[in-house]
This record gives structure tokens, sequence and C-alpha cells, in this order.
């Protein structure tokens, strides 16, 4: 592999993980929050595998698998939420669930 | 040498305390208590073996238990260790612990928590033996912490008065904010000395980085005081009386609050190696003499009075540990113990035959219906006031002596004056509960017949008072120093100690005779402190001296600013806007990778 | 490869950023379905066969319909229409800012310090479902069997939530 492409592969993450930070900042819909948190993951196995490359073992493949394994099971959680949510309320917006106040 | 009789030592109160506490319910109040007493009896006579079993060379009997830590950068090997010390202090825990558990049977006879009351009392004896009984820091932290938290329970034991449970909350607080000095202590030790065990610290205490080791100190220092109850973290002892008598007895002033002054003995090798240390143990210990003296002439309750006279002594103690009276210091401890116990097991039998009154100001005359109590207590306050030959004139002659010896005069001087005020305000307690006339308060006669159980420790107490002073008499005996001095010479130390008194014996003399005589003429019949006192009946008392310099005030006051100040903090910050979080995460984030991959 | 990367890269960038901006949650559906088929297209260059199909398959495939699903189960006028100003103060301004703040801190520190690691040459069977199985069934046979026991406590989540009838 070209040497100078790894860095570029884990530029390339974190820019993509900083696109669904802002994402998870800014947007108050808490199924596009989720879809950027979707982003962030993967942002992160995007990592893994390429220094998986770089160093010719296969550990990054498998945390990237167990990171994908989680992940399908938080969205499964956070979309149970936000059905719940729905259900109550008539209109939802991320704002609005500020029960945590102190 | 091995010795599985320290295992026992420690377990049998726990196992006590695990049976009373179980089976309460189905226990009758007989069984509780007598086998409570039973455990702590035990637990004496295998101090008094182990005693026998320690070689006169002076190497500590051990029982190692268990490695802990084995991913720790160390191996903590957690065992059991006693040497002179720690059975010195084992035999007054037990000793006197036995005592009060057998007077406790009586004094708590109608009370309805009785069984849950013995269950903590065990708990206590073994925590205090897991205590003094540790071969090793950790071991002594957890000790310090469950003694701690038995503290806590005892104080609060009447939990439906609001004033204990308040007393309980205080105690613990302040315990565990100097707990958590004392782990930092514990992190730096494991940096310095990559062990945690005594004997590998303390033989390495001496070629240590100067600055290290005196803030080592220093950070158990912090625990001490608050265990100690000294300047300036006393104030839960005073509250802590809303315990019964018992438990102020044995723990708020024969026990519990020595483990300070244990731990600056048995670390001594750590103070030593810095003189700022003990320069700070001997002045401090010095001011709460002074402090506790000073407070105690003008208070009111016959509790708060031994409270406040508790924290003078254990400041003569730490004193006398502070100029490196290490052996005087112990003495001290082991004579107080008698005579403090005797005194608080006295006031628990006036209040009880008053129906709970502890206002010295409603007492008086009890002398002619209590002659009992009159001759024990009488026998209490001689020692503490040091009168000649009793057992509080040894020890404390003691401290003073080698506190002068070693030439600390302004140190001295502050004793002396503590002395004197010692003998006022004991004087003052005395003749107002047991001289002039009987005042109004109806006496209760429901716990007659209970003497006996009550009677016998007091009785004992009272002769060990009077004559316990005389296994260290300077120049004829010396038992105290040289059972002891193996601890010290282990480590290449000698503990200060005197073989004569000389002549400033008569100027202490002088002033607690002065002091005990001031009191005894104000008080008594023909003077005007009775009359006064009583009058000060309807008003709050005024003045810096009653109200202990305010300082608890300030604490209350500090404490309540802090948090009303962090509450509108966290207010502002906790807006359940989970964006807002994110966002406040995201910047800590930044952060980070600004410090850790860019910097 | 330099062409793969570049064209995958800057298509997965796109797709970020259209997950980010769409208004109608379909769309922001399909932007990160883009977003995942040139991230796989990324593993695939990085001789991640298995890990590509997977990421397929069960991203774009299981976890966007999953997506779809509630979409579809919730009327779409009741989504947040993000019209009305916020009650949060700059939540959007400051937003951004600590998005590209994260971002430029990563890059820079990416271009600045270099990455570690050596350029290896690969063993037979790098990335492959055989390998990959085998890795996975024997050296790391304990956290997968823990992501097992993650994925039931999931669902038995999701059935606690939301199986239950409101009263």
């Amino acid at each position: 592999m070209n040497p100078g492409l790894l860095e570029g592969y884990v530029a390339l993450s974190a820019i993509i993980f900083a696109v669904g930070a802002v994402g998870l900042l800014i947007r108050r819909s808490p199924l596009v929050v989720l879809m950027c948190i979707e982003l962030m993951w993967n942002a992160a196995n995007l990592t893994f595998i390429a220094y998986a490359r770089q160093w010719g073992n296969m550990e990054g493949h498998i945390l990237s698998f167990i990171v994908i394994t989680v992940a399908a099971a938080e969205v499964a959680i956070g979309l149970a939420i936000i059905v719940l949510i729905f259900r109550r309320r008539s209109e939802v917006d991320v704002d609005e669930a500020a029960m945590l106040r102190g | 040498m091995e010795s599985t009789t320290l295992v026992w030592i420690m377990l049998l109160p726990l196992l006590g305390s695990a049976i009373i506490g179980v089976g309460r319910k189905g226990l009758s109040r007989n069984a509780a208590g007598w086998l409570g007493s039973l455990v702590v009896a035990v637990s004496f006579v295998l101090t008094l073996q182990a005693m026998g079993q320690l070689p006169a060379t002076g190497v500590p009997l051990r029982q190692s238990l268990f490695v802990w830590g084995q991913s720790l950068p160390f191996e903590l090997h957690v065992g059991l260790m006693a040497d002179a010390l720690t059975l010195w202090w084992l035999l007054v825990v037990t000793g006197v612990g036995f005592l009060i558990h057998v007077y406790s049977i009586g004094y708590m006879a109608d009370d309805k928590g009785f069984a849950r009351f013995f269950a903590e009392l065990n708990y206590f004896i073994f925590s205090m033996a897991l205590l003094v009984l540790a071969d090793n820091f950790v071991g002594l932290l957890v000790g310090w912490a469950n003694v701690g938290f038995a503290s806590f329970l005892l104080i609060g034991f009447w939990t439906e008065k609001a004033e204990a449970r308040a007393a309980a909350n205080k105690a613990l607080l302040i315990n565990i904010a100097g707990e958590s000095a004392m782990v930092v202590a514990l992190a730096l030790m494991v940096r310095e000395f990559g062990s945690l065990a005594y004997a590998e610290i303390f033989s390495q205490a001496s070629g240590a980085t100067p600055g290290i080791v005196t803030a080592i100190s220093l950070l158990l220092l912090v625990g001490i005081v608050t265990k100690s109850a000294q300047l300036p973290l006393h104030t839960w002892l005073p509250d802590a009386m809303q315990g019964p008598t018992p438990v102020s007895a044995l723990i708020h002033a024969a026990t519990m609050v020595t483990a300070g002054v244990y731990l600056v003995i048995r670390a001594f090798p750590l103070f030593s190696a810095s003189p700022v240390a003990m320069q700070t143990v001997a002045v401090i210990g010095a001011l709460s003499a002074l402090f506790g003296a000073i407070v105690a002439t003008r208070q009111f309750d016959i509790k708060r009075v031994l409270a406040y006279s508790t924290m003078s002594q254990l400041g003569y103690m730490l004193m006398g540990a502070g100029v490196g009276a290490y052996a005087a210091s112990a003495f001290h401890f082991f004579t107080h113990a008698f005579f403090k116990a005797l005194l608080f097991l006295g006031a628990g039998m006036i209040s009880h035959h008053l129906s709970g009154e502890q206002d010295i100001r409603k007492m008086g005359g009890l002398g002619r219906q209590l002659p009992f109590v009159y001759w024990t207590f009488l026998a209490g306050v001689l020692a503490i006031s040091g009168a000649p030959g009793f057992a509080g004139f040894f020890s404390k002659e003691e401290i003073l002596a080698a506190a002068l010896h070693e030439g600390h005069v302004g140190l001295w001087l502050i004793g002396v004056v503590t002395a004197g005020l010692t003998a006022y305000y004991m004087a003052r307690l005395f003749i107002l509960i047991f001289g002039g006339e009987a005042s109004e308060t109806e006496s209760n006669h429901v716990h007659r017949g209970r003497g006996g159980v009550m009677g016998f420790p007091v009785a004992v107490l009272a002769v060990a008072s009077t004559l316990s002073g005389l296994i260290a008499i300077p120049g004829i005996t010396q038992v105290p120093g040289t059972y002891l001095a193996p601890v010290f010479a282990r480590f290449g130390h000698e503990a200060v100690h005197v073989d004569s008194f000389g002549f400033p014996v008569i100027l202490v003399l002088g002033m607690a005779a002065i002091g005990f005589i001031v009191g005894l003429k104000l008080f008594g019949p023909s003077g005007q402190g009775r009359a006064r006192a009583q009058r000060s009946l309807q008003r709050r008392l005024g003045g810096p001296v009653a109200n202990a310099f305010y300082l608890d005030d300030l604490y209350v006051w500090g404490a309540a600013s802090i948090g009303r100040w962090a509450k509108v903090g966290a207010l502002r910050v906790q807006s359940g806007f989970v964006r807002r979080y994110a966002l406040t995460f995201f910047a800590g984030f930044a952060a980070f990778v600004f410090y850790f991959l860019l910097l | 490869m330099t062409a793969v990367f570049w064209i995958a890269g800057i298509v997965a960038v796109l797709g970020a950023i259209g997950v980010v901006a769409a208004r109608t949650p379909v769309h922001n559906v399909l932007a990160l379905m883009v977003n995942f088929v040139a991230l796989a297209v990324l593993y695939l260059s990085l001789s991640a066969e298995f890990l590509a199909v997977i990421q397929v398959i069960i991203y774009a495939g299981a976890i966007l319909i999953l997506f779809l699903f509630v979409i579809a189960l919730l009327s779409v006028s009741k989504m947040a229409k993000e019209q009305a100003p916020s009650r949060l103060v700059a939540q959007k301004e400051l937003g951004i800012a600590a998005g590209v703040v994260v971002g430029l801190l990563l890059t820079v520190s990416i271009v600045r310090n270099g990455i570690f690691g050596t350029n290896v040459t690969l063993q037979d069977g790098f990335g492959t479902a055989a390998t990959f199985g085998r890795e996975l069934l024997t050296t790391h046979v304990f956290p997968f069997e823990l992501t097992a026991f993650v994925l039931m406590v999931a669902v038995v989540g999701v059935v606690v939530l939301v199986g239950r009838r409101d009263s």
C-alpha cells in the first residue's frame, strides 16, 4: 500500500467523525441524531480496518465486527425509545425531552 | 512467629456480632448481652495469651492471610501482626471493651434495640482489633473506616432522635474527609516505597525523599486529626455524645478516638523522619489540649464536659508522641482509657438516676443519694486532674517532663496551663453534681436492682484509675517503657523517656492544685458559681468559650454557603438539554485531543 | 488504488454531509446508505473483504431497513420540523464550531504526528471470511460470546420497552 495513503484513511475517518458530531449537535430530530451516531461508529471502524491493513493483523477486523454488533444493538434500543416517545407526544424534538434537568 | 491467636482475637467479636445481629429476634436479652460480653472477654484472654507468646526479642507475632492486588505493580501480602504496641492497644480495647459490654447489659436493659446494640458494639471491637492488628496500611485503613462506620451506627443508635441522626452524619462525614486524605497518603507511599507493608515502608523511611515523607505524614495527620478530634476538625466529638453513654465511654473516649495516637506511634519511623511533621503533631496536640480544656470550663452538659476533656487528653497524647515520647503517650492512652471510661460510666449512672437528665445545673446533692458513684467518680476526677499517686498523675507528668526534656518549653507551658484548667473544670463538674442541695429533679428508682451488673465494671475501672499509674513510677518501675522499647528498637529508635520528673513537677502540681481549689471554692457551698450557673439556665449561653469559639457555627455557615453556591452552579449546568451535554462533551474531547496529541 | 480512495472517500464525505443536511427522513436514510456503501468500497481497498460484505449486508441492509421501518411506522408529519427557533442559545453555531474544531484537531494531529506502523506484506487469506472466522472462534471467542450476550440484552430490552401496551 502507498505509505502515505494510510494517513489519508485515518484523516478521512476523522472528517466523517466530525461531520457526524456536527449532525449530532445541530439536528433536533432523534432519528437523524441516531443516524449521525451511526456515522461516528463507522468512522471509528474505518480507522480499525486501516490499521489492521497496516499491521497485517486481523484483530482490527474483530474489533470492527464487535462495533457493528454493538451498533446494531444500540440502534434497536434507540429506535425503541424513539417509538416510545412518539407514542406519548405528537411531535418529537430532542430538546423537548429535557426531564434530566437538575 | 506465626500465631493463629491473632485471627481469633479479631474474628470472635465479628462472630458474636453476626450471631447477635442475625438472631436478634430469637435471642433473649440476657443471651444477647452475655454472648456479646463473652466473646470480648475471650478476646481479652487471647490477648493476654498473645502477650505471653511474644518473644522477649521483640520479633512480632504474625499471621499471613492472603495476597492482595496481584495485578498491581507490587504485591501486598495481607496479614496480621502483633508487636508490643498492638498488644498494648488490644489489651485496653478488649479489656475496657469487656467491662463496658457488661455495663451495657444493665444500662441498655430497657432499650428496645438491646440486641442490635450488642451486635454493633461487637462489630466495633472487631474493627478496632483489625485496625491495630493489621500489618500494612491497607488493613489499617480498612479497620479505620470500619470503626468510623461502627461509630456512625452507634452515635445514631437512637434513630428516632433527629439530633442523634445529625450527629452520626456529621461524625461520618468528617471522618471520611480524613480517610480521603489518608488514601492519598497511601498512594504516595506506593509511589515512594513501592509497598504498603509496615515493615518495608518503615525500614526505608529514613532514606526516603524528605519532602515526600513530610507530605505522607501530614496527609496521615489529617486523618489522625479527624479521628482523634483534634483542632480544627474536632467538632464531631461533642455532638457524638448523642449516642448511648456506654458508646461515648468505649468509642468516643477510651478506644476509637485514640486510633490517631496509635497511628502516630505505629508510623513513628515516617513521622520521626520529618521534623516538620513531628512539630505539627506536637503543636496540634498542645493547642487541642488547651482548647478542649478552655471550652470544657463553660459547658453544662455532663457528657459535653467529658467530651471536650477527651479532646484535651488526646491532645496530651499527641503532644507526647510529637516530642518523641511514644511510650509516655501510649501510657497516657492506657490510664486515660480507665479514668475516662470510669467518668463516662459514672455519668451514665447519674443520668439514669435522674431519668436521663444531663445538665449539671439541675443536679446537686447526689453525694448522699449515690455514695458508690460519688466515690468512684471522685477516683476518676482525681486521676484526670493528676492528683499524686493516681494514674493520670504519672502519665501526664511523664509527657510533660519529656516535652521539657526535649526543650519544648512552649509546649510544656501550654501543658501546664491545661493541667490547671483540667483540675478546675473537673472540680467544677464534681462539686456541681455531688455538692450542694438536692435539686428538684425527681430521682428514678426503676433501675435499682441492676446495680451489680453496672457497678462491677465501674468498681474495676475505679481501682484501675487509682492504681494503674504505679506501673510507671519514674526510677522505680518502667513497665510501658520497657515493654514497648522493642517496637522502637526494631527500627533503630528509642522513645524519649525521663528517669525522674524533677522539680518542674511541683509547678504542674501547683497549677493543678490551684485549679482544683478554685473550682471547689467557686462552685462549692460558699461560692457564687452554682447560683450564677443556675441563673444561666433561662437563656442561651453567650460568649466564645461556651460556644467553643464558634468554630462549629463557622463550619456550618461555610458548608451551607458552598452548598448554596454549588447548587446554583449545578442547576445552571444541569439544563436537561441532551444536545448541550453533548456539546460540553465534545468541548472536553477537543481539549483532550489538543493536550495529548498536539502539545 | 489511490483513485479508489479518493473517489470513495469523497462520496463517503458527501454522504455524511447529506445525512446531516437533508430535511426529509427518507433522504437522510438514503444519504446514510451512500456513505455506508462508499465505506464498504474503502474496506475492500483495505483488503477487508469479509467486513465489506458485512458492512453492506448488516448496515446498508438490516440497520437502514430498521430506520425505514420506524419512519414508515410513525407518520412523517410527526418528525420534528426544526422550524421553530431552538430553546438553546447558539447551539447550531457552537455545534458546527465544535465539530470543525474536533475535525481539525484530529486531522492536524494525524498529519503532524504521522502514523505508527509498518507496511507489512499481507499473509495469504488476510481479511477473508475463513481467516476472520478462525480468529473469531478461537482467539477471540470470549468477546464473541459477549457480543452475543449484548445482542440478547438488546432484544429483550426492545421487547420490554415497546412490547408493552400502555394503559
